[in-house]
This record gives structure tokens, sequence and C-alpha cells, in this order.
């Protein structure tokens, strides 16, 4: 268990810039939590003191972010000089998956949460991170295989088809992702609306996620249905279906409006 | 590849290779130069677990493929030798071993035919106190006492028989010096190798990093290594962070890598593969002109030595 435990602590202070400055000025108290041995808590009163521990807390907030900006890129940099703070605060929250798209997915999750409290506010980032994260969840899908499945056995029910997300958008998503791709903020007070982009990832043609601006009526249908929150008037599911975002059995003009 | 690598009956895992050449380590820059320069390599070495995802489901991991860079694996395949070099053994981890991780590889070794497998002398799971295991960030060296050697080779004995061909385990990169450490990194690697008859993975340029990082000659170090284990060698640059040289696999190899290229080839009889790592985003930088560049130069050592 003695191992274990000094294993344990020497992976809390990679983790922690921070405990590793509370163990050089008090090792008795920052180490009392483990059962470690005398030898264990010597090495590690000795680590701590060593430059390579310092490059030990960087590489390890490095591969920590690495996924992050790598796959929601335009949420960090809307997040701009407070993306340090906030990933630190994210960091001493949740212990580490290095899974790339569970590490972005809990990152996502925290975020989210910090907005619905009120601990965070921009107006621009909720849209710009679902827009992100459905990207994320199209990239990571087995599209072959779902293409496959589709074919063979397609839904009894209308569903909206596995390969495409919907994004909702309270502003004109254009003049908020354009300057983000060229790395600058979007300008404050942009006009509230209501716009939708399609991400599509049906094609095998293409070898990423097309995506595309959707009509409100049916942006708002489609992410009714995806969120099983009601089920749309019948004129507009017959041109989900017509246009393949959503999938069944049944003709369009069989499909009863009713659930 | 259809075609066994490996001598079953000889006595330890580096002796079984048989020998393929020059390779390097797959990454998501390299299927566009593969397609033009795979006659540059002898083989490709890949990560197995940069082509699935882990989920965790009722204390249960399921492995679920990443459709296009399984593709990708299938079609490299059936044109040329594949090693496998795991990031997620975790050997050193002192409170779990993933027997169903184990399980993975060994499915994936049936598939693909791997010559060989290595991972590294490290760890990277770690339980947290609420019991659950979480990655650690980074690969944590291990100390090299005699408490580790009796965990780690029984991990590796494991291994070896799960997976039935020649394993390698990777000398380290540290950036910490543990004080007071019953053996050094070489005694440590060669006591496992002799008990459990594995091979080493002699990676010369975690070697370089030490080396700079701890002032010690490397040199010493392979004089005190059991050169006849090794089976196989990585090749890599590197970059500065704050004082420290880091494995970061920026680019080429530097000069002094190459010199211990030109050392260790003569002297490790059994070697059976140089295998270049680069990180995928200084492929930019590098181009296919810099990998093939650095691929040919490992090539002349190789035909100097072989």
């Amino acid at each position: 268990m003695s191992l274990a435990e000094f294993q344990r602590a020497l992976c809390d202070l990679i983790a922690s810039p921070e405990m590793c400055l509370r163990a050089r000025a008090d090792p008795t108290t920052t180490l009392a939590a483990y059962d470690i041995t005398e030898r264990e808590w010597m090495r590690l009163d000795a680590v701590v003191r060593q430059r390579g521990m310092s490059t030990n807390c960087s590489l390890y907030r490095v591969n920590r972010v690495t996924p992050i900006y790598s796959i929601l890129p335009l949420t960090c940099e809307l997040l701009g000089d407070g993306l340090l703070q906030v990933i630190t605060e994210f960091w001493q929250a949740s212990a580490t998956d290095l899974q790339t798209k569970h590490e972005v997915d809990l990152f996502a999750d925290w975020l989210r949460a910090q907005l619905a409290g009120d601990r965070l506010s921009d107006p621009y980032l909720d849209e710009v991170l679902s827009f992100e994260q459905a990207a994320n969840t199209l990239r990571f899908m087995p599209r072959n295989a779902i293409r496959q499945r589709l074919t063979q056995a397609p839904p009894m029910q209308p569903a909206p088809h596995p390969l495409v997300r919907v994004a909702a958008f309270a502003h004109d998503p254009m003049t908020v992702l354009e300057p983000l791709a060229d790395r600058r903020r979007p300008p404050p007070g942009l006009p509230i609306g209501e716009h939708y982009l399609l991400l599509d990832a049906r094609f095998e043609y293409a070898a990423d996620i097309v995506v595309t601006p959707l009509e409100p009526d049916l942006g708002r249908s489609l992410l009714a249905i995806a969120q099983g929150d009601r089920w749309p008037a019948t004129e507009a599911l017959a041109r989900l279906i017509g246009a393949g975002l959503v999938v069944a059995q049944d003709e369009p003009a069989t499909v009863s409006a009713d659930r | 590849m259809t075609q066994s690598n490996v001598d079953a009956t000889a006595p330890h895992a580096a002796q079984r290779l048989k020998p393929l050449g020059i390779g390097v380590l797959y990454n998501p820059s390299l299927p566009a130069f593969l397609r033009t320069d795979l006659a540059e390599c002898d083989f490709v070495s890949v990560i197995p677990d940069m082509f699935w995802m882990e989920d965790v489901e009722h204390g249960r991991t399921r492995y679920t493929e990443l459709e296009a860079w399984v593709e990708t694996l299938d079609d490299l395949e059936a044109r040329i030798p594949i090693v496998a070099h795991s990031i997620g053994l975790s050997l050193g981890t002192a409170s779990s071993f993933d027997a169903g991780y184990v399980e993975q590889l060994a499915a994936w070794h049936e598939r693909y035919r791997f010559a060989w497998h290595s991972d590294h002398l490290s760890f990277v799971r770690i339980t947290g106190p609420e019991g659950h295991d979480h990655n650690a960030g980074l690969a944590v060296p291990v100390p090299y006492d005699h408490e580790v050697l009796d965990l780690v080779a029984g991990r590796v004995e494991y291994v070896q028989d799960r997976l039935a061909k020649p394993f390698l385990i990777e000398n380290n990169v540290y950036f910490v010096d543990i004080p007071d450490q019953e053996m050094t990194e070489p005694q440590f690697l060669n006591a496992l190798a002799e008990r459990t008859g594995c091979g080493i993975l002699l990676d010369l340029h975690n070697l370089y990093a030490n080396s700079r990082n701890h002032h010690f000659d490397p040199l010493d170090f392979i004089d005190a290594l059991d050169l006849d284990r090794v089976g196989e060698i990585h090749i890599a640059g590197g970059s500065e962070m704050g004082g420290m040289y880091l494995d970061s696999h920026a680019g080429p190899s530097p000069e002094p890598v190459w010199e211990l290229l030109d050392v260790v080839l003569p002297r490790a009889a059994n070697v059976a593969g140089v295998t270049f790592e680069f990180h995928d985003s200084y492929f930019p930088v590098m181009g296919a002109e810099g990998v093939r560049a650095e691929l040919r130069r490992a090539r002349a050592a190789w035909d100097l030595w072989r």
C-alpha cells in the first residue's frame, strides 16, 4: 500500500504547483495525508525542491490543455485571457481523463455549469461551445458503420439522422464564428435572433463535417426532436425527412405527427 | 502481413526478433507521407491506444474504435509490417493493473499480427482516494527498487503470456531524481530483462535528455546496459523548456542522438528496428523531405552495421 500512496502523492504534486509550494514550505503537514514510509517521505521532500518538478507540473498542464485547445479552439479563443484561470479551476474540480473526447466533454459540462450558476458570464460562450461540442461528437462517430446500419435497418419511428447535429445561436453565427476563427473576439452587443447551423457528417466524400445554415423552422424542429421535447408540425417533419435529416422506415407522407 | 518475424525458440525477446530495419512511429500527419514514401520504411510502429476511445461502464472498460483511423491501419497492415508501442499498460502502477486492457491488446495482436510489442518503464494510471483510476497526466517514473522490480516483473510476465509476442520495455525519460534508489536504471532494466526474458527498447533520445538534465555521460549508461537485450531503438528530437530538455519529439534528431546510434548499433546484435519518432505538429516544419532525411540517415547507420 505504501508504494501506491507514494505514487498518489507524487501524482497529486505533479497536478498541483500550489501543492508543491506548500510541500516545500511545510512538508510535514502537506504530506501527512499519505500513508508513506520515511524513505518515501524523504524522496517526495527532495523531488519537490528540484527544478524538474516544475517541468513535470508544466507537462501535466500542457497534456491536459492540448485536447481541449485542439477540439475547442473557438471556445478557448472566446475565453481569451481568462482561459488559464478557468481551466485551472476546472482541473481543481475534476480528475483527469486524457481520452480526448472525454476530457473535452468534461470541460464542456463544467463550463455549462459555470454559466448556469452565474460563475461565468459571456453572451457567446454557450452557443460557441455547443457548436464545437456537436462537431466533436460527430468527429468521433463510426460513420461508415452508422451509414451501413441505417441502410439495413432504419429506425421504426422518425429520428434525427445520427450523423447530423444542429447548433442553435442567439446571434448570427457568422458574426460570432468568423472573428473567432481569425483569433479575434466578436464585437459586443450583436443583435439577438434565432439562428441554426447544421453540422452534417452524412457524406462519404467529405472527410470532415459540412456546416451550413438551417432555416429557423427546420432548425427549431430538428432540435426539438433531438432533445425529445416535442414533435414538429407535419410539414416541417416532412421537409426534414425529405432532406434526410430525419430518418425513418416510413415515407414522409405516412408519418404521423402524433407522438 | 502474414509472414512471421519471430523465432519462438530463442531464449529471450530480443533474440526472437528477426530484423526489420528502419521504421517510423505513426502519427496523424503520416498517411500522406506513407502513400508516397512507404519504401523509405521497413515497418511502421503504431500506438494502439490512438485508434480507440475508452469508456468505463459499470466498472468495465469498453473500447470504441475510431473508424477512420482503423481504416488507415487496415490499409497499412496489408502493405508493411507493423509493431505495437502501447502507452497504457502502466506497468509501474502499484494500486492496480488493467487485465482488460491487456486483453484488448491481445485482440489487436490477433487481428494485426504485430511483429512485437513495447511499452514504458513508468506509470500513467493512478488510483485516487475514492478508489477510481484516473490518468496521471504524464508518464511518471518509478523508483528503481527491488519492490518495484517485483511488481513490474510480474506484470511483464503476464503481458508476455497473454500477447505471446516478444515484449520490449522502454527506458523512461524523467525530470526529477528520486534519491536513495536501490538500483540504477540500467541495473533495473537488466534485472527485469534477465528475470522475465523481455527485451529492451532503448530510446536514445530519452537517454540523451536524461543525460543533459541530470548531468551524466550517456556512454556510461550504454556500457552498463545489457545491449544483447536491446530489440528496438528509438530516435527523436526534443526541445528546451524552463532550462530542462524535453522528449517532445520536436522535429529532427539532434546530433548527439545520431552519435549514440553509431555507438549502440555495432554493439547491440539483436536490434531488429530503429524507429524515428516525431510529433505530428512538427510535420509542417520538417515536411516530407525532413522525415525522409531522418529515415535515410538512420538507414545509412543501419546498413553500416547490419
